[in-house]
């Protein structure tokens, strides 16, 4: 397929920069030479094009160099990626909260296929690792990436956030689920909660590409862990941003803006939520007395997300949806979502005790490195 | 049946051999009626339901000759009959009995692809071995010659020794065919249109190949490593393999046509979509698809220590259904700890579309078979976690459309078991990515793709097989399906090449 990176491997070429410490990436580096196109002739270009380049690094302020961590190509030297952008490569990273990481991810065939509300599932280790889903928070058809924003909660969330740019994730599978359904439906309120701010971005551009007034309601915990602020603002004809603490905007929970906006004399013609399963309960709460179509997008625990293990299932309405293929995103008012906070909840302890097991183990890895 | 160790079975039958060897070509039916049936050597039951290793550990060297000259040699081969495939199985059962092992695994792959899985995991009971005449003649089925047995036998002796030839493959036409899903039709249609020079990739969903054969089996059916070594024929073919790729979604259907350049499809996405009961209590923590349940035991190796996900911790487990699927299910939780397994199936063990054998070594590892009952509702807990399963007890009514008499309920016969985990293995539905994905493809209101008799699809260039299109069925009728349309898909290919 029209994807596939060429094969020309750094080691073959390492000696033209080993005096040089970079660590460019080529696609910051060149984007006049995408990638996929360039054959080992080009090389010696793209070499030298990336030594002027670090000059320009500076530009790039989030930037983060390559350490080649997981890298089948690591060495001593500090370029251990300048190579072909190859599938799942993570080419950038950057941290925007304690727990809270973006990703750029190498994907040119889920980056072009991907619409608004789809998913991905991914695994840090294709023998051992578990399938973890992960909504897409932006892509980009040119560069060839998808955005994942995810938040440390497990062991894989945890190992993931060890990736560094050039390191390739061993398995990426998308896009998933069924794509939200985008038109001019008039006044939209888009509430994000926490992390589920990610996955509504795509969602409120379309929304508003598509015509649509749209308020966006972003809430955390704390000011710290309010994400993608700038971005959302920009999309929002009303923007409100919530802390539980009061850190930053409004103290309180994103229900009580919701509520206001629904006593309006225009109420909203339609509310999207995202967020942690309470929060899009009590959302879909706060609508239901003034019949406000109210919209969730669930992420329960999934293998395959295909349709064939059937544990993602919900009760919605009286029927029982599949969230990877009927979802991810159903009608709020009918999501009983007391048993899918239950079914979540299936193996936390076995969960936990992993996410321990893994923490414990990089630490006493570490110490001993340090006592070496 | 008390348990017999493999050592003690093969030096039975080195006696058996020795006795006979000298008059294998001239053995008189009287006598190849006499020679004893030979048992598979299987692990001890005690053991094995503790670990993960294949437990039919297959017929020695010795078994496999003696068990094949028991063979009769019929003139009109009434077994071959009950095979989907047509294997010519008393030419190739002579070989063994003569010892031409190379020969006689030359004979089985004539006309199949997969006899390491197959032996292990048709129902002969059902097919070849329901005919053999020599199973007629005694009067009991499982007297039968044990053909099955015998095709692991030569599939496992070409593995091990290294023999496996490499098809040979045609020069290249140019043309280029994709093959979706990775199952036991994929895998052959991929091979059969790769033999004839096409260019093929097969398009699998998961991170591993094998679909069923993979995340349904478990281990101690069928072994990994055989369906590793079946794919690395494959790719020594030239066959092109792209996992992670989930048709449909990744990439449309029509796409694959229009705009990548391939000239034909084969569909092989199998039935993957778990049945439900649509009982109370079905979304409770604890109750599971059996496809969940074994992918994440086999495909996601939860059973390893190492392995991240989790499976649901279980002392007392209930799996509902009679078929294979129920059998591995239940086989499995044994193996991941549970104290108590049950199998509750509505009818009575006659009507049980598992294999005899897998039922056999159920029970031998100790699942509770709970027949003519059936589950009417799961009781949860405070957490919404199962602490119990309804049942009601049944009896037999008169014969139902599929011919097995169907089961009655028997008013106030309801019975409490208590359980941790229910795990629900009464049937797939198709997959619905594809049509749902592809709305100009055909499908039956149970959402199987439709197909005529060359396995072509309402859409041009577009063949489908397997469980896609059979419903839930068996490896060795996808397998046949998948060559089926592989024959269709390279007769249209040099059509349009010439």
């Amino acid at each position: 397929m029209q994807n596939q990176a060429s094969r020309y491997k750094p080691q073959d070429s390492i000696h033209l920069l080993s005096c040089c410490k970079i660590a460019v990436y080529t696609r910051y580096a060149c984007p006049a030479y995408p990638a996929e196109n360039m054959g080992s002739g080009q090389l010696v270009t793209v070499a030298a094009s990336l030594i002027c380049l670090t000059m320009i690094k500076p530009l790039f302020p989030d930037f983060i160099p390559a350490k080649g961590k997981h890298s089948s190509y690591s060495g001593s030297f500090s370029v251990s990626r300048f190579a072909p952008v190859t599938m799942n490569q993570v080419l950038f990273k950057k941290q925007l909260s304690q727990d809270v990481f973006l990703m750029r991810l190498h994907a040119p065939l889920i980056a072009e296929e991907r619409q608004a509300g789809q998913f991905i599932i991914l695994q840090t280790d294709d023998e051992f690792g578990e399938r973890i889903p992960l909504t897409i928070a932006d892509a980009d058809t040119t560069e060839g990436s998808v955005t994942i924003i995810f938040q440390v909660v497990g062991k894989t969330t945890k190992h993931l956030a060890t990736f560094e740019p050039g390191d390739e994730l061993p398995a990426l599978v998308g896009p998933l689920g069924k794509p939200t359904h985008i038109e001019n439906f008039g006044k939209v309120v888009c509430v994000g909660g926490g992390i589920g701010v990610a996955p509504l971005h795509p969602i409120a551009q379309a929304l508003k590409k598509a015509g649509n007034h749209v308020t966006i309601i972003t809430g955390a915990r704390t000011k710290e862990l309010i994400i993608l602020e700038k971005e959302m603002q920009a999309i929002a004809d009303e923007f409100i941003v919530c802390t539980d603490d009061g850190s930053y905007g409004r103290k309180g929970l994103v229900t009580a803006p919701l509520k206001e906006l629904c006593e309006r004399e225009l109420k909203p013609d339609m509310v999207i939520a995202i967020g942690p399963p309470v929060m899009m309960k009590f959302c879909s709460e706060t609508t239901r007395p003034y019949h406000v179509f109210t919209q969730v997008s669930l992420n329960t625990i999934m293998v395959d997300g295909t349709g064939m293990c059937g544990g993602c299932r919900v009760n919605v309405g009286k029927e029982v949806k599949f969230v990877c293929v009927d979802g991810p995103e159903f009608d709020g008012h009918l999501v009983d979502f007391d048993n899918m906070i239950s079914r979540l909840n299936a193996y936390k302890e076995i969960e936990r005790n992993h996410y321990k097991c893994f923490v414990e183990k990089a630490f006493s890895e570490k110490e001993q490195e340090v006592r070496i | 049946m008390s348990y017999k160790p493999a050592n003690e079975l093969q030096k039975e039958a080195q006696c058996l051999l020795d006795e006979y060897l000298s008059k294998v070509t001239s053995l008189k039916v009287k006598e190849r009626q006499k020679i004893p049936a030979q048992e598979m050597p299987v692990q001890d039951p005690e053991q094995r339901s503790r670990n993960m290793a294949e437990v039919a550990l297959g017929y020695s060297f010795e078994q496999a000759r003696v068990e094949a000259m028991r063979c009769l040699q019929c003139v009109k081969k009434n077994c071959m009959e009950g095979c989907p495939v047509k294997i010519d199985i008393p030419r190739f059962i002579d070989h063994i009995a003569k010892g031409e092992f190379e020969q006689a695994i030359a004979v089985v792959k004539e006309t199949t692809l997969l006899p390491a899985v197959c032996g292990r995991v048709c129902p002969q009971e059902k097919q070849c071995q329901l005919h053999c005449t020599l199973g007629k003649s005694l009067k009991d089925i499982d007297k039968s010659v044990a053909i099955g047995r015998l095709e692991r036998f030569v599939a496992d002796w070409e593995r091990i020794h290294n023999k496996t030839i490499i098809p040979a493959v045609k020069t290249s036409t140019g043309k280029k065919v994709a093959v979706i899903g990775s199952g036991p039709a994929g895998l052959v249609a991929a091979a059969d249109c790769r033999r004839e020079g096409h260019h093929v990739t097969i398009f699998e969903a998961f991170h591993k190949l094998g679909g069923v054969l993979r995340y349904g089996i478990p281990e101690f059916r069928l072994p990994n490593d055989i369906i590793d070594k079946e794919i690395e024929t494959l790719k020594a073919m030239g066959v092109e393999i792209r996992t992670n790729f989930v048709v449909g979604r990744t990439r449309k259907l029509t796409d694959l046509l229009e705009k990548d350049g391939y000239d034909a499809v084969f569909v092989g996405t199998g039935a993957g979509l778990p049945i439900f009961m649509g009982i109370e209590g079905e979304n409770l923590v604890g109750v599971f698809s059996a496809n969940e349940y074994l992918t994440r035991a086999n495909l996601m190796k939860a059973f390893d220590r190492k392995a991240d996900t989790p499976i649901y911790p279980s002392r007392n487990v209930v799996v509902l259904g009679g078929g294979n699927v129920a059998m591995d299910a239940s086989r499995m939780a044994k193996r991941l700890g549970a104290e108590k397994v049950y199998i509750v199936y509505r009818r009575s063990e006659n009507e049980m579309p598992a294999r005899k054998e897998e039922v056999l070594h159920a029970k031998e590892e100790g699942v509770e078979f709970l027949l003519l009952r059936n589950a009417k509702r799961i009781l949860g807990d405070e957490q919404e976690r199962v602490k119990g399963i309804v049942c009601l007890q049944y009896e037999l009514g008169e014969p139902d459309a599929s011919g097995r008499r169907s089961p009655v309920e028997i008013p106030g016969s309801e019975f409490i078991l208590d359980a941790d985990t229910v795990i629900v293995a009464v049937g797939n539905g198709s997959n619905p990515l594809i049509s749902q994905t592809t709305p100009q493809l055909s499908v039956s209101k149970r959402g199987n793709i439709i197909v005529d008799e060359t396995q072509k699809t309402s859409m041009n260039k577009i063949f489908a097989g397997g469980d896609i299109v059979l419903g839930a069925a068996t490896v060795i009728l996808a397998m046949g399906e998948g060559r089926k349309a592989a024959a269709a898909i390279n007769k249209m290919l040099t059509q349009v090449h010439g």
